[in-house]
């Protein structure tokens, strides 16, 4: 058998109905295989940039005491990552036009699913962290110095709480939804990286022919 | 300007005169009468979004291709992160293959659709475009890749499908 063959078999297959597919499209769906929708990343640049400048400030204003100067140092670097990694998205994200080829724009949303992955799964490793030095640095921006007013150990046991806070927050989720644990976990092994990795790959082979 | 009615009607028309490339498409990304369904809403939305910069002097039917295909594509990698699971084929999950005459036995209609369901999603869409009576051409234009990779990839397809018969004709006289 040819595939040419074949062709007739595929021209005569039947196609279903077609009814209310218009009215429905013009409902938009809120959840879509190809979404292009910006607003999460444009918020998130919005919002990371508003703490860049606050937290520039901050880090202006406490040149002279080391443990706030570092704690806001640190979360000024945070704040450039994510905010050079939206921007990177964004960017990916407005050249995404379903119109032109197909190799290309399946590469582009494989890109933008990538950084989305590596965003996560870093927002999970470092957030203990990260809570542990904003309960320091937000107080004093209102002149609350939190180390005075409730003492080291107070704020000792901020950063193990945070530290604890989200094994046990996966571990709850996990026992109410054990499709959540698992979508965590390949966040967190990188087994979604490998995954998209391997989808880049397979679109160079494709185009190399 | 144009009246937002007419665009509408035209939209309506070419859609319901372009109809079979939405519903091929879904057909052979999506294994489920319920997939299918999706599939082919999801399609009609993309379509009408990016209507508005359809470029009348150009082919409707190429445009049309290319948003299904991108859809469907993504649509069929979503579906298997999701379910954690390879995109081949898996007969316990199929429903209601279409074929041409409502009969089982049509064998070159279900020898076809197993062809599709075997190959990963770029390949398949090369496969679906073939079939559409595509110019290689126009195949590269749609997929983003070489005349002469497209002609590659259709001898390969052809050297499947032989592999595939000749299978089935062993697995029928063992």
């Amino acid at each position: 058998m040819e595939l040419d063959e074949l062709k007739t078999a595929w021209q005569a297959s039947e196609t279903p109905s077609r009814t209310a597919y218009f009215y429905s499209a013009k409902a938009a769906k809120s959840e879509s295989a190809v979404s292009t929708m910006k607003f999460g990343p444009i918020f998130e640049i919005v919002m990371v940039a508003i703490a860049a400048l606050w937290l520039g400030n901050f880090c202006y204003e406490n040149l002279a005491s080391p443990i706030y100067l570092v704690s806001g140092m640190l979360l000024v670097v945070t704040n450039i990552a994510l905010l050079a990694l939206n921007i990177r998205k964004l960017t990916l994200m407005s050249s995404i036009d379903l119109t032109t080829p197909i190799v290309e724009n399946q590469r582009k949303l494989t890109e933008v699913r990538s950084l989305t992955i590596f965003q996560t799964k870093w927002i999970l490793l470092i957030s203990p962290l990260l809570w542990g030095l904003l309960l320091l640095v937000l107080p004093m921006g209102v002149h609350v110095d939190m180390l005075k007013l409730l003492g080291v150990p107070y704020m000792l046991g901020n950063v193990l709480f945070g530290i604890i806070f989200v094994p046990f927050g996966l571990w709850i989720a996990s026992k109410f939804s054990p499709k959540f644990k698992a979508k965590l976990a390949d966040e967190i092994s990188g087994s979604n990286m490998k995954k998209a990795r391997a989808y880049l790959d397979e679109l160079r082979e494709f185009e190399a022919g | 300007m144009r009246k937002q009615a007419d665009f509408q009607t035209e939209f309506q028309e070419l859609l319901e005169a372009h109809w079979k490339i939405v519903a091929k498409v879904s057909n052979s990304y999506a294994r489920t009468a319920d997939d299918r369904n999706d599939l082919a809403q999801e399609i009609t939305i993309q379509l009408w979004r990016s209507f508005k910069t359809f470029d009348r002097s150009k082919t409707f039917s190429t445009w049309m291709y290319r948003i299904a295909l991108n859809v469907a594509i993504s649509f069929a990698r979503k579906l298997s992160l999701r379910r954690g699971n390879s995109t081949e084929f898996d007969v316990t999950e199929v429903e209601s293959i279409p074929n041409s005459s409502g009969n089982p036995s049509d064998d070159r209609t279900t020898i076809l659709y197993q062809l599709i369901d075997s190959l990963d999603e770029l390949n398949r869409a090369v496969l679906l475009l073939y079939l559409e009576e595509k110019s290689y051409a126009e195949i590269g234009e749609i997929m983003g890749i070489t005349e002469t990779n497209v002609a590659t990839k259709i001898s390969r397809l052809k050297e499947r499908l032989k592999k595939q018969v000749n299978q089935q004709d062993n697995e029928t006289w063992n």
